[in-house]
């Protein structure tokens, strides 16, 4: 490891986490692990949501279209200054990897938490990123940058160029959003029209660029964190092929096709990746990888904290917010992490999300009326939903991420079917049963899958064919039609006939009592 | 007790609550395959008319139930129904995939209308965009099921609709 520059500490007290629903959650929990106070911001959709009742402090920011509250800049440092918070936590998404914003909160003198907003702009801009690459010996996938979606002989010049299948992203983009597939070049404009606007109303930029889509590939991604004196450390890969429409679905570490050579070489090319920028605090370097070959493409930095993060903190035993708030407050690498840390065991992380799977992924919305938590051993429930929740149509889907821990491979995924049937979700529907469906599927647990896999080979059984539930649905809707007629005395008098009925009976007022009062 | 009658998925179904010997014995009759599914619960746990839990011959299943519109939304095991309970519910007969009536375009979920991309007057071939819904960020392309002409079109760009709200008036065209 080497050292540049002298180091410039200052401790950092107040943290304004300039996001919303889990990851905004996340962030709090780790400043009060750290003792470091906490501000959370909302807009009016957001009143009732967990990030708000768990932090220090909370201030509404505007109206629920993203626009005017989590992707204004000037409301947010407003806020920050107002309430003397001396840095911000961006999350993901939203303002995350906007160079804009990491320079007003510098021209503020609040710290951002994550890289500076030259190296935001050296990776965000995706030709200086493919040159930079290039330079650092990290190869790269063939694409087009900068697409004038009005300059229409250029964008079908460059899909001839390129060839079909290819991809058009949001360059504001991340996560998997605003992501669609050009399978004809015919097609094609339309497609561009279509994302473009996508681009504008969720990340608040219309730019868009092209890249080829490799087909059958896996997608690797390292997890660097990287401290203001050029220490970067790699914990490892993830791999997140299991997507539909780009949009990952089920994440784990390690990867079932790294082997030890391997997982060195992607790894140095992310540390070499960093270095190029001169990267600083969390980041992740996305990799397409042929598995046949083991030849693998640099796809692109991801300038802020993943999603899927909580993989890697399961198997490397380490905290990556804390280490990011360490790292923006000037603490080195070398010192808080001595030696290389080591793996141990295998995560998987299931994303929870407002979906029905069982009508193409609609959005499934509303009042979430039940809650049954999983727990036991080696298992991580990271959400924002809680009892009495009414889910707002105005952000993503993400409802939680369901994460377990095994020794190996087969205990993470059966302890996540255990997980996964421990957490009830009652009220809206959830991808849940899709989750149950792959942990079963032979495919998944033999490993051997790609990017492209899902949407190729699996389907989703039909609703109907769920033994007996259309009956049981029926029942329940009954009795509770008996139970609000008749006051309850009926099914309240069998229910107690003995003690175990009874000791249930009171345990589910409980827990009604506390999801509507002081949860 | 009394029967009630309940539609799932424009299944019609009877459901029968009985008591004996402290039990409950429920029969559930689909009325369209005239099948009927009989059950006997030993014990039922009834958090406020909201939360069952049967025991079934020692086997615990917990069905939850939410009101909606018209009916009950349930939850059983993660997979959720909509149960119609209305008294004034007809049975259409028609089991076909679109469950719009011919000559408009409801919501098919809750949000905002991103885009409309048709006048009055246009006339539409089957499975043609007529109009993007936006919900949680992502874009739904709403297609008309068969051909047909614009007749009218009672949202506007930017609304907020609910699911199942009409987006979209047409004439079927041969």
């Amino acid at each position: 490891m080497t050292t540049k520059k002298a180091p410039k500490k200052t401790k950092i007290t107040k943290v304004l986490i300039a996001n919303r629903g889990e990851i905004a959650l996340r962030v709090i929990r780790a400043c009060k692990e750290m003792g470091i106070q906490s501000v959370a911001v909302y807009s009016e959709a957001d009143q009732d949501a967990l990030h708000v009742k768990n932090a220090d402090e909370a201030i509404c920011i505007g109206p629920p279209e993203s626009a005017q509250s989590y992707l204004d800049i000037d409301k947010i440092i407003d806020a920050a200054k107002q309430t003397k918070a001396n840095a911000i936590h961006p999350g993901y998404g939203f303002l995350s990897e906007n160079p804009l914003f990491a320079e007003a909160c510098a021209k503020n003198k609040i710290i951002f938490i994550g890289p500076s907003a030259k190296a935001m702009r050296a990776i965000g801009n995706k030709t200086s990123a493919r040159e930079l690459m290039e330079k650092a010996n990290v190869p790269v996938a063939p694409g087009k940058n900068d697409v004038d979606r009005k300059d229409t002989k250029t964008i079908l010049a460059e899909i001839k160029r390129i060839g079909v299948p290819l991809l058009v992203k949001a360059s504001a983009g991340g996560g998997g959003r605003g992501i669609r597939l050009i399978e004809k070049e015919s097609e094609a404009l339309e497609i561009i029209d279509l994302a473009a606007n996508e681009a504008a109303s969720a990340f608040g930029d219309a730019t868009i660029f092209l890249e080829k889509f490799v087909t059958g590939a896996r997608h690797i991604e390292v997890q660097i964190m990287a401290d203001a004196y050029g220490n970067v450390i790699a914990f490892g890969e993830r791999d997140c092929s299991i997507q539909r429409r780009n949009q990952k679905l089920i994440e784990e570490a390690p990867s079932p096709a790294v082997d030890e050579d391997l997982r060195q070489a992607i790894c140095n090319a992310a540390i070499e990746a960093a270095k190029s920028c001169n990267y600083e605090n969390a980041g992740t370097v996305e990799f397409l990888l042929d598995e046949k070959t083991k030849q693998f493409y640099f796809l692109e930095v991801n300038a802020r904290l993943q999603v899927e993060h909580p993989v890697t903190e399961l198997v490397y035993s380490v905290d990556l917010v804390k280490t990011q708030l360490k790292v923006a407050q000037g603490e080195s690498l070398v010192k808080l992490f001595p030696e290389q840390p080591t793996r141990n065991g295998w995560a998987i992380e299931c994303r929870i999300n407002g979906e029905d799977p069982f009508s193409d992924f609609m959005p499934s919305l509303g009042l979430i009326g039940n809650l049954d938590l999983p727990g036991g051993p080696g298992v991580r429930f990271d959400s924002m939903i809680y009892e009495g929740l009414d889910v707002p149509l105005f952000y993503d889907s993400l409802l939680g991420k369901l994460i377990t821990w095994g020794v190996n491979r087969e205990e993470a995924i059966v302890r996540m079917k255990r997980a996964l049937n421990e957490l009830q979700i009652g009220g809206i529907q959830t991808n849940i049963p899709f989750h149950v469906e792959l942990m079963n599927h032979k495919a998944f647990v033999s490993g051997a899958f790609h990017t492209n896999w899902l949407e190729e080979n699996f389907t989703m059984p039909a609703k109907e064919e769920i033994k007996d539930i259309d009956t049981l649905a029926a029942l329940g809707a009954s009795l509770s039609l008996n139970s609000t007629n008749n006051n309850n005395a009926h099914v309240s008098e069998v229910a107690e006939t003995n003690n175990w009925a009874r000791a249930g009976r009171i345990y589910s007022m409980r827990r009604d009592f506390r999801s509507s009062g002081w949860q | 007790m009394a029967v009630n009658r309940l539609m799932i998925n424009n299944v019609a179904y009877a459901v029968n609550v009985e008591e004996q010997d402290d039990k409950l014995v429920v029969a559930v009759l689909n009325v369209d395959t005239d099948k009927t599914t009989t059950f006997t619960i030993d014990h039922l746990v009834d958090a406020n008319a909201k939360k069952f839990t049967m025991f079934i011959d020692n086997y615990a299943t917990t069905i939850f139930v939410q009101n909606t519109k018209g009916g009950k939304l349930v939850t059983i095991n993660n997979v959720l129904y909509t149960v119609l309970t209305a008294s004034s519910q007809k049975k259409s007969g028609k089991s076909g995939v679109s469950a719009d009536p011919e000559g408009i375009i409801t919501a098919p979920l809750a949000g905002i209308i991103a885009k409309i991309n048709v006048k009055v007057g246009d006339v539409l071939d089957a499975g043609e965009t007529a109009c993007v819904i936006e919900a949680m960020k992502m874009q739904n392309e709403i297609k008309i099921p068969i051909k047909g002409k614009i007749t009218k079109l009672p949202v506007k760009e930017t609304a907020t609709v609910d699911k199942g709200e009409t987006v979209i008036n047409y004439d079927p065209v041969e």
